[in-house]
């Protein structure tokens, strides 16, 4: 019995030392509530967002991340650019269902609908500036944690064919402007890819050619 | 009519088996100084990590992405596709003739796909592991072109701009199956993440 007692106190001792480490708490489901509210809010005021990006990969196989850096794009209420520039030029451009790369000149486009995973990463991104989380809630598990001045969603796949590619994704806000900091896609052979986004441009005109 | 059919694949098929490779002007490996070996080398084969941008075209549709070698050592080597966005496609391991899928998104998860994957990475780190192999050579002794395989089998390698003798450009074609891998250094190993 007090063996018991003592190994519980130790569990709780090392939980209580983790979870101060990462420095997260859990949201309350009111809390969770109120914050996707403020997200439905921004994205309701939001008709462009521009932002720099920094793209870190890491892999096992490399002791270094392979870094990209560019410039990302959101127009209401579908399309979304990523314009690489460094290492090298590329451009991901997203357009409702249509996928367009372009790549030493020369593009190449898809239609979304025949690749669940773009799709899905296209649900998700989109649905972090729509703010509209709970409504894909079929699609995904959402669970929010706060930190100092941060709202982390932890986004889990539900569908076999998504989760046997993306295990999890978080999607790191500012907690009290709502917009996307980070996001952290955790594949399922163990890498994972940071795109963190600087210098947020609200409502500022984007040419439609660029999509 | 269904019998004919097969009758006319089945002579099509000895047909193009019984033709050797149709690389104009190059040389069979036994007609060459390295039919005991040593043939100039068109991947290094020292440990580390080298990486290539890639565009694999299949029937006018287009792959890009970068693919990452790490050679442990000249019989080992590790191959990891994945795409700029930053998603991996492939992950796989060759090692002697044996080869280990580490991990295989759904899509690509075909056994004749994995094993063209197979051939061609075979071919890159030991340009003469085939006998059944034609060769062009560049003035300066380097390979230019290489043709392996007959029919369906068929693939061509090309190799350019040499630096330090090694090809920064590669581009693998099965004329057959009309697929192309097209592979050059990639500027991620010169850039800000240099992967060593």
């Amino acid at each position: 019995m007090v063996r018991r007692t003592i190994f519980m106190l130790i569990l709780s001792l090392c939980s209580s030392l983790l979870s101060a480490q990462g420095g997260l708490a859990a949201m309350s489901e009111e809390e969770s509530r109120a914050f996707e509210q403020l997200i439905a809010s921004r994205s309701a005021s939001t008709g462009s967002l521009v932002a720099d990006f920094r793209q870190e990969k890491s892999m096992e196989i490399l002791k270094k991340k392979m870094v990209s850096t560019g410039q990302f794009l959101y127009a209401k209420s579908d399309k979304i650019a990523f314009l690489y520039q460094k290492p090298q030029q590329y451009s991901m451009i997203i357009n409702g269902t249509r996928l367009k790369t372009v790549s030493g000149g020369k593009s190449s486009v898809m239609e979304l609908k025949n690749n669940p995973v773009m799709k899905q990463m296209n649900v998700l991104i989109s649905a972090a500036f729509l703010g509209n989380f709970s409504a894909k809630s079929g699609s995904y598990k959402i669970s929010y944690s706060k930190g100092k001045d941060v709202v982390v969603a932890n986004v889990l796949p539900v569908s076999k064919e998504i989760s046997s590619i993306i295990k999890r994704i978080t999607v790191t806000f500012g907690s009290s402007g709502g917009e996307i900091r980070e996001i952290t896609v955790y594949e399922a052979n163990n890498s994972t890819t940071d795109y963190i986004f600087t210098n947020h441009k609200l409502n500022s005109a984007i040419p439609d050619e660029v999509f | 009519m269904k019998f004919f059919k097969v009758i006319l694949f089945a002579f099509a098929v000895a047909f193009t088996s019984g033709c050797a490779p149709s690389l104009k002007g190059g040389v069979w490996l036994h007609e060459t100084q390295y039919r005991t070996g040593g043939i100039p080398k068109v991947f290094r084969s020292e440990p580390g990590v080298s990486s290539f941008d890639f565009v694999l075209e299949r029937k006018g549709k287009q792959i890009d992405g970068i693919v990452i070698i790490k050679s442990e050592d000249e019989g080992s080597r590790r191959i990891v596709m994945t795409s700029l966005f930053g998603m991996t496609f492939l992950d796989f391991e060759l090692k002697g003739e044996t080869i280990k899928i580490n991990y295989c998104i759904e899509q690509l998860n075909r056994e004749k796909v994995i094993l063209l994957f197979k051939k061609d990475f075979e071919i890159l780190f030991n340009p003469d592991h085939s006998h059944i192999t034609k060769y062009l050579f560049n003035p300066d002794g380097t390979i230019n072109t290489l043709e392996q395989g007959n029919g369906i089998t068929k693939v061509r390698m090309n190799f350019d701009d040499y630096t330090d003798k090694f090809p920064q450009d590669i581009k693998i074609s099965h004329p057959w199956l009309r697929i192309k891998l097209n592979l050059k250094k990639s500027a991620y190993e010169t850039g800000e993440s240099v992967q060593n």
